[in-house]
C-alpha cells in the first residue's frame, strides 16, 4: 500500500521535471556585418555588432504580433543589422507592469506608459536619464522635438521619458453624421447647427418610423454613451474646449458649471422627451450598435466618424444587393446657435504615451541612437508603413527615393485595400516612439491616412472638419494617480456620467434641468472645484512654460 | 486476514449496489399523484431545458453565419447567409491543435493529481478518531479567506521556477478547501464501522483510502472530477499570468484573446489608434464559432461522470 | 437487515453523521487516571501524546507533505496582506515602505459611496442565498425524480452548458432578452401590458432581479452536480425501509433524501453565509451600466476601480482583507449554529 503513494509521488515528480524544463534565450550573434559601418539606403548606419533590445509594447495578441513582424525582423535583421524583440501580454498593462517591477523582470525598453508612471520608473531608478545619451547621440530627436522638447522634462530638467504617437495629426474625430442624400439636398454644408439637426432628423425619423424589416425607428442614437465622451463632444458645438470653457484670465471651468453644461443636456433631453432619442444609447456596445445602425433604424448619431463608415456604409456594401455608392454617411461639423466656433476634435499633440530605457539596458547609447533614427522621416516611414519593395507592401525605397506603390493606394481609396495582408509588412508594429503629425514630405504615419483628398468621401470629411479640430495640449492634463484627486476624479466622472444619463431621459425639460441643477450641487461637494483649481494651475504654468 | 476481510466488504458493497438498483427502479403501484407528478416534472424540465440551450444554439448559429451579415443582428436559431469561414480560420491555425493537447494534458494530470490529493485529505480530515482532524480542517478553511494576492504568489511561483512551466497548472491546485469540505461531508455519512474493521484488520490508511473509500465514495469523487476537470479546462488567468511565453497556452485561451481585445481597444485613448485597432478586430461570427470549439470538448466530460452518479450503496449488514 | 424499521434506520444514519460526538473513542476515554500529584500528570501528558502520535503515526505522516504544500502555496503568500497597513508601491520592498496603519480601511469606509457598496453587496449576495441557493437543490430534486433515463443525461447535460459561458457572452444575451428592443419587452407589448419599452436594464430597481436571475440561470445546473453525487449516495436501503413503511414519493423526499444530502447543504449553506461579501464582479461589471451604478456597485467592483485601476494595491488589499475578516466572523458563527441544529460543521 505505501507502493501505491510512493508510485503516486514518483508520478508526480516526474511529471514536474518533464514539465519544468525551461525555455532557452538565443544568444546574439558574433559575425561582424558585411555593411558594417556603412549607411545603409534609409539613412541608418549598420552597426558593426547586431543591436538587439527587447521592448514591452502593452496589452496586444502575441500570435499577431509574432506573425505581423516576421518580415520585418528579418528585414531589419538583414538590412539594419538590428534585432528587436517586442514582447507583450494579453492582460492588463498596468498590473503587468507593476508585476515587472515586483519581480524586477523587465525588458530594455518599455512604451505605453503615462507620465506619472514614467515618474514611478524613475524615483525607483529603474528608468534612465536620456538628458546626455540624447545631447551626444540622437540629433534628429533634438531637432524634431524643436521647442516642444522641454515638455518632456522633468522638474530638474532630465528627461526620462521620450513620447509615442506624438504629434499635430489633422485627421478630425467626432463629428454629426447624416445621410449623404439628406446631405446634397440642403445644399452640402459643413456645418449644421443644433437645432436644424434636431429638426432634420426629426423629420426624417417621422417620415419613416419603421425600417425595412418593420422595426421602429429612432432620430438620434449613439454608441456606448455611458463612457460619457458624449457630453465633451457637445460641449464643444457649444464652444467649449475638450469639456472645459477658460476665461480670459486662463481659468478653467468644467462644462457641468457653465450654462452651455444646461443646454446641451437638454439638447439630447428634447430627443428623449419626443420619443427620438434611442434607449440603448446609454447601455449599448459597440457591436449592438452596429446592429441599430446597418439595419438602418437609426438616422443621426454624433461620434466618431468612422462609426457611421465602419457599421453603415462598410456593412451596406457587402451585404445590400442594391448598394449604391451614395448610399453613405457624410460627417458633418454641429454648432449651437449663436456660438462663433466648434471645438470638436480635441488633439494632443505630446501624446500620453512614453517610452523609457530602463536599468536592464547594457547599451543605452546604441539603443538611443536606433530611437534617433525612428525619429527620422525614414525611420517613421518605415515603421509605420512597413517593409518597402515587396509584393504586399505599400511603398518603396529605392536607394532613398521613396514611392507609393500605385496598385495599393488605390485599393486605399477604393476600400478595396486588404488590411491583413498589409499587416504582415509588420505596418505601425514597432510604434516605439512614432510621430503621427505631418512629415516634411505632407505624409504621415497613418498609411491609409495618406489619400484623404483622393477619396470622395474622406474629402467631404476633411473639408467639412477641419475648422473643428484643435491644439488642445496644454489642456490635456490628467491628474496623477497617485494623488489623491485621482480618486475624486473617479467619483465625480462616475456620478457624472450616472446622472446626466438620467437628466437626458427625463420626461420634460424642467425634470432634466433639476436633475442637472441637482447633479452640479452634488458633483461641487464631491470636490469638483479642486480639479478646476488643479487644472486651471498646471495650465497656467505650461503657458508660462511652453510657449 | 487484512486482504480477505477487505475483499469481503467490497464485495458487500458490490451486490448491494445492484440490489439498490433494482429496488430504486420496482415501483410496485404508482399513484395517481404521482403520475400527475411526473408529467408535471416533465414539462417543467423539458421548459427548463429549453431555456438552457437556446442561448447555445444561438451561438452556434452565429458561427455558422457570415461575418459582416451578422453584424446586423436578427440572428436566432438558424444562419441567414450561411457561412463556415469562421470554422476554417479556427482550423488553419496550427497553434489551436497544440492548445487543444495542452488543455488536454492540464485536465487530465489537474484532475487525476487534484482529486486524489483533495481526495486523500478528505478522507483523513472525517477520520472520526483522529486527533488533527480539526487543525487540518482549520488550516485549509482559513486559506479559503485570506490570501497574499496576486503579487506575492507571482513572486513565489518565479522563486520556485514555476512561471512558463506546465507544472504551475496542476502543482498549486493540488489540494482545495473547498472540495475537501464537499467530499468530507459525504465521507460523513459513510459508516465508521467499516474504516475500523479494516483498521483492526491491519489495513494501513493509504489502503483503505483507495481500496475501501474511494470504491465507496464514487458519485463524489465523479462530481468533484467534473468540476476540477471543467475548472481546468476553462482557467485562462492563470495561463496568462504565469506562462505568459505562450508555449503553455492552452485552449481556452485563445477564446479569451478574442474577447480582450474588444476590452482593450476601450483603453486606448488615442482615438487613431483606437481606429486601427478597430480594423483589426475579429468579427462576432469568429468569437462565436471559438465558443463552440472551446466548449464543445469539455461538455462531454458531464454525460461521463453522470453513471457514476448511480448510486444506491449500502453497507447495512458490516454494521450489524 | 430490510426488516428494521425506517425509525431505526433514519437512527442509524443520525449515528453515523453525528460527528465525534455520537462516535465512542475508547482511546479517549479510557485515558490516564486522574492522579493529585502533577509531575505525574504531567508525565502523564506527554505520554498521551506520544501514544495519540504513535496510533495515529500513519495519518500524521500523510499529514506531513499536505501541510508543507499549503504552508508553501497558502500560507507563505500571505506576507502580502501587510500591504493593507503600508503604502505599497509595486517594485519597493515591503519592509521599505511607509507604516500607515489603518489609513487604508479609515478611508474606506469614510468613503461617500460606502454605505451604497455595502448594501448593494448584502442585498445582491442576499437575493442569491434566498433564492439562488435552493434552487440547484430543487433542480436536482427533480432531476432524480425524472423517470426517462435517457432525457435525465440530456437535462442534466444541458443544464450546465451556461456555465461555459463568459459573462460578457452571458451579457449579451441578457441585452437581447431584456434590453429595450429585447424578446421580453416586445412580448409584453404584443400582449398588451404595456405600451412603452421597460428599460429593465437601464433602471436600477430591475437591476438586482436581472443579476440574480442571471446569476441562477449561469450557476444552477453546475451547482446542482453536487446534490446528484449526494441523492447518489443514500443508502438505498432506505428507500427500500421507507417504502415498507408505506412512504409515498414526497414522503421518500423528505424523509430520506432530504436527510441524506443534508450536510452537504449545510456545508455549502455555512460557506454561502460566510461568502455574503463576495457579490460577483464581472457580471456587475458587464450587465450594469452607469444608469444603475448605484445598485450594482459591490466591494469587488469598488476596490478594483479605486485600488488596483487608480495603482493603489494597499487599498484593495485593505478592502480584500476587511472582506475576510467578516467572512470568517460569519463562518464561525454559521458552524456554531450549525454544529447545535444540523449536527454537521466544516470543522
Amino acid at each position: 500500500m505505501k507502493k501505491y503513494f510512493s508510485l503516486f509521488l514518483v508520478g508526480l515528480l516526474f511529471i514536474s521535471i518533464v514539465a519544468g524544463c525551461n525555455n532557452n534565450e538565443t544568444a546574439s550573434s558574433g559575425e561582424p556585418h558585411p555593411n558594417a559601418g556603412k549607411e545603409n539606403e534609409f539613412g541608418w548606419t549598420v552597426p558593426k555588432y547586431t543591436l538587439e533590445f527587447s521592448y514591452y509594447a502593452g496589452q496586444l495578441n502575441p500570435k499577431d504580433v509574432e506573425k505581423n513582424t516576421k518580415l520585418l525582423n528579418e528585414f531589419l535583421l538583414e538590412q539594419f543589422n538590428v534585432k528587436i524583440n517586442k514582447k507583450v501580454t494579453e492582460t492588463d498593462p498596468k498590473e503587468r507592469l507593476n508585476l515587472m517591477l515586483a519581480s524586477n523582470d523587465y525588458p530594455e525598453v518599455i512604451t505605453g506608459l503615462s507620465p506619472a508612471e514614467v515618474e514611478k520608473w524613475k524615483n525607483q531608478k529603474r528608468a534612465i536619464d536620456l538628458t546626455e545619451y540624447i545631447d551626444k547621440y540622437a540629433p534628429t530627436i533634438k531637432e524634431k522635438l524643436g521647442d516642444t522638447y522641454k515638455r518632456y522634462l522633468d522638474k530638474n530638467g532630465k528627461l526620462y521619458g521620450l513620447p509615442n504617437y506624438w504629434g499635430y495629426l489633422p485627421i478630425p474625430d467626432y463629428s454629426a453624421n447624416i445621410p449623404y442624400a439628406k446631405w446634397v439636398e440642403i445644399g452640402k454644408p459643413k456645418t449644421i447647427s443644433t437645432e436644424e439637426y434636431f429638426d432634420l432628423l426629426k423629420e426624417m425619423q417621422a417620415k419613416t418610423p419603421v425600417n425595412q424589416n418593420g422595426q421602429k425607428t429612432y432620430a438620434l442614437s449613439g454608441e456606448n454613451w455611458k463612457t460619457g465622451y458624449i457630453y465633451k463632444v457637445l460641449a464643444g458645438a457649444w464652444g467649449l474646449k475638450d469639456g472645459f470653457k477658460e476665461d480670459e484670465n486662463g481659468n478653467l471651468t468644467h462644462w457641468i458649471n457653465t450654462p452651455e453644461g444646461i443646454e446641451l443636456t437638454k439638447y439630447l433631453n428634447k430627443f428623449q422627451v419626443e420619443g427620438l432619442l434611442d434607449p440603448n444609447s446609454f447601455i449599448n456596445d459597440f457591436d449592438q450598435w452596429k446592429e441599430m445602425f446597418s439595419n438602418k433604424r437609426v438616422f443621426g448619431s454624433i461620434g466618431p466618424w468612422w462609426h457611421s463608415w465602419n457599421a453603415g456604409h462598410e456593412v451596406w456594401q457587402k451585404t445590400d444587393k442594391n448598394w449604391k455608392p451614395d448610399d453613405h454617411y457624410v460627417q458633418i461639423g454641429l454648432k449651437a446657435p449663436g456660438v462663433d466656433q466648434a471645438y470638436l476634435s480635441p488633439k494632443n499633440t505630446i501624446g500620453s504615451s512614453r517610452t523609457i530605457i530602463t536599468d536592464k539596458a547594457k547599451d543605452p547609447e546604441k539603443i538611443i541612437k536606433f530611437l534617433d533614427f525612428a525619429f527620422s522621416d525614414m525611420g517613421n516611414k518605415l515603421l509605420g508603413w512597413g517593409v518597402p519593395n515587396e509584393e504586399i507592401s505599400i511603398w518603396g525605397n529605392k536607394s532613398g527615393e521613396w514611392t507609393w506603390v500605385e496598385e495599393r493606394k488605390n485599393e486605399l481609396i477604393n476600400g478595396k485595400y486588404d488590411y491583413d495582408k498589409g499587416f504582415l509588412t509588420g505596418q505601425g508594429e514597432y510604434a516605439i516612439v512614432a510621430y503621427q503629425g505631418m512629415m516634411e514630405d505632407e505624409t504621415n504615419w497613418w498609411y491609409d491616412q495618406n489619400f484623404n483628398n483622393e477619396a470622395e468621401w474622406k474629402r467631404d470629411l476633411n473639408e467639412n472638419l477641419k475648422d473643428t479640430i484643435f491644439d488642445n495640449t496644454l489642456k490635456a492634463i490628467s491628474v496623477p494617480l497617485n494623488d489623491p484627486l485621482a480618486v475624486k476624479e473617479e467619483q465625480i466622472n462616475t456620478l457624472i456620467n450616472t446622472g446626466i444619463s438620467k437628466a437626458v431621459q427625463a420626461n420634460s425639460p424642467e425634470m432634466a434641468e433639476k436633475i442637472f441643477i441637482d447633479l452640479r450641487e452634488k458633483v461641487n461637494k464631491a470636490g469638483l472645484n479642486e480639479i478646476e483649481e488643479y487644472k486651471t494651475k498646471v495650465y497656467k504654468e505650461r503657458l508660462k512654460n511652453w510657449k | 486476514m487484512a486482504q480477505i476481510n477487505s475483499v469481503k466488504s467490497f464485495l458487500i458493497l458490490q451486490c448491494t449496489k445492484k440490489a439498490g438498483e433494482s429496488v430504486k427502479q420496482g415501483f410496485i403501484k404508482e399513484s395517481v399523484g404521482s403520475k400527475i407528478f411526473d408529467k408535471v416534472n416533465l414539462v417543467l424540465m423539458i421548459g427548463f431545458a429549453s431555456i438552457m440551450l437556446f442561448p447555445f444554439l444561438n451561438i452556434i448559429a452565429l458561427s455558422l453565419n457570415d461575418g459582416v451579415d451578422a453584424a446586423r443582428g436578427g440572428i436566432y436559431l438558424w444562419p441567414r447567409e450561411f457561412s463556415l469561414d469562421s470554422y476554417k480560420v479556427l482550423f488553419q491555425n496550427e497553434d489551436l491543435l497544440k492548445g487543444f493537447g495542452i488543455s488536454i494534458l492540464r485536465v487530465v494530470v489537474g484532475t487525476v493529481t487534484g482529486v486524489l490529493c483533495t481526495g486523500l485529505l478528505a478522507y483523513i480530515v472525517s477520520v472520526k478518531h483522529f486527533s488533527g482532524r480539526k487543525f487540518m480542517r482549520l488550516l485549509f478553511v482559513f486559506t479559503m479567506f485570506f490570501s497574499g494576492g496576486l503579487i506575492p504568489t507571482y513572486l513565489l511561483f518565479m522563486k520556485l521556477g514555476l512561471s512558463n512551466t506546465f507544472t504551475v497548472y496542476w502543482l498549486p491546485a493540488l489540494f482545495s478547501p473547498f472540495f475537501m469540505l464537499l467530499m468530507a461531508s459525504y465521507i460523513q455519512n459513510l459508516p465508521d464501522s467499516i474504516f475500523e474493521s479494516a483498521r483492526m484488520d491491519g489495513c494501513s490508511e493509504l489502503r483503505i483510502y483507495f481500496q475501501i473509500l474511494i470504491p465507496m465514495s464514487i458519485p463524489v469523487f465523479a462530481a468533484i472530477a467534473v468540476f476540477s476537470a471543467v475548472g481546468h479546462w476553462n482557467s485562462w488567468f492563470d495561463v496568462l499570468i504565469y506562462n505568459p511565453s505562450g508555449e503553455w497556452d492552452t485552449l481556452q485561451v485563445y477564446l479569451r484573446r478574442l474577447l480582450l481585445e474588444v476590452e482593450a481597444i476601450q483603453q486606448v485613448q488615442d482615438l487613431q489608434l483606437a481606429y486601427s485597432k478597430y480594423r483589426n478586430i475579429s468579427p462576432i461570427t469568429l468569437r462565436a464559432a471559438t465558443t463552440v470549439l472551446v466548449t464543445l470538448p469539455i461538455i462531454f466530460v458531464y454525460p461521463f461522470a453522470q453513471k457514476y452518479f448511480v448510486g444506491g450503496i449500502t453497507l447495512g449488514s458490516v454494521k450489524e | 437487515m430490510a426488516s428494521l424499521s425506517l425509525k431505526q434506520k433514519l437512527r442509524l444514519i443520525k449515528s453515523d453523521t453525528g460527528g465525534d460526538s455520537m462516535n465512542i473513542m475508547p482511546e479517549k476515554g479510557e485515558v490516564v487516571p486522574k492522579s493529585n500529584i502533577s509531575s505525574e500528570k504531567k508525565m502523564a501528558g506527554v505520554k498521551r501524546i506520544k501514544n495519540t502520535f504513535l496510533r495515529e503515526k500513519q495519518l500524521w505522516l500523510i499529514c506531513i507533505p499536505i501541510i508543507l504544500w499549503v504552508l508553501l502555496f497558502a500560507y507563505y503568500p500571505m506576507y502580502g496582506l501587510i500591504m493593507a497597513f503600508i503604502d505599497y508601491e509595486p517594485g519597493r520592498a515591503i519592509l521599505d515602505s511607509d507604516w500607515v496603519g489603518f489609513k487604508h480601511f479609515i478611508e474606506f469606509f469614510q468613503s461617500p459611496d460606502f454605505w451604497m457598496v455595502l448594501r448593494n453587496t448584502l442585498v445582491i449576495s442576499g437575493l442569491g442565498i434566498v433564492f439562488g441557493f435552493p434552487a440547484p437543490i430543487l433542480l436536482a430534486l427533480l432531476l432524480h425524480e425524472l423517470k426517462y433515463t435517457r432525457f435525465k443525461k440530456f437535462v442534466q447535460t444541458v443544464s450546465y452548458l451556461p456555465h461555459f459561458m463568459s459573462w460578457v457572452v452571458v451579457a449579451s444575451i441578457v441585452f437581447v432578452t431584456l434590453g429595450n428592443e429585447g424578446v421580453f419587452n416586445q412580448f409584453l407589448m404584443s400582449i398588451g401590458i404595456i405600451d412603452r419599452p421597460v428599460s429593465f436594464l437601464g433602471e436600477g430597481k430591475y437591476f438586482w432581479g436581472v443579476i440574480t436571475g442571471a446569476d441562477i440561470w449561469k450557476g444552477i445546473g453546475w451547482s446542482s452536480i453536487i446534490y446528484l453525487s449526494a441523492i447518489a449516495g443514500v443508502d438505498s436501503q432506505l428507500y427500500e425501509a421507507g417504502k415498507m413503511d408505506g412512504l409515498g414519493r414526497f414522503g421518500l423526499i423528505w424523509h430520506v433524501i432530504i436527510p441524506g444530502i443534508r450536510p452537504t447543504i449545510v456545508i455549502l449553506m455555512i460557506l454561502g453565509i460566510s461568502g455574503i461579501l463576495n457579490a460577483g464582479f464581472e457580471q456587475q461589471l458587464l450587465i450594469g451600466n452607469v444608469q444603475t451604478r448605484e445598485y450594482w456597485e459591490v466591494f469587488d467592483t469598488y476596490s478594483y476601480r479605486y485600488g488596483i485601476q487608480l495603482g493603489n494595491y494597499s487599498y484593495a488589499t485593505a478592502v480584500g482583507l476587511f472582506k475576510s475578516i467578516i467572512g470568517l466572523i460569519l463562518l464561525v458563527g454559521a458552524n456554531k449554529f450549525c454544529k447545535k441544529f444540523f449536527d454537521t460543521s466544516v470543522y
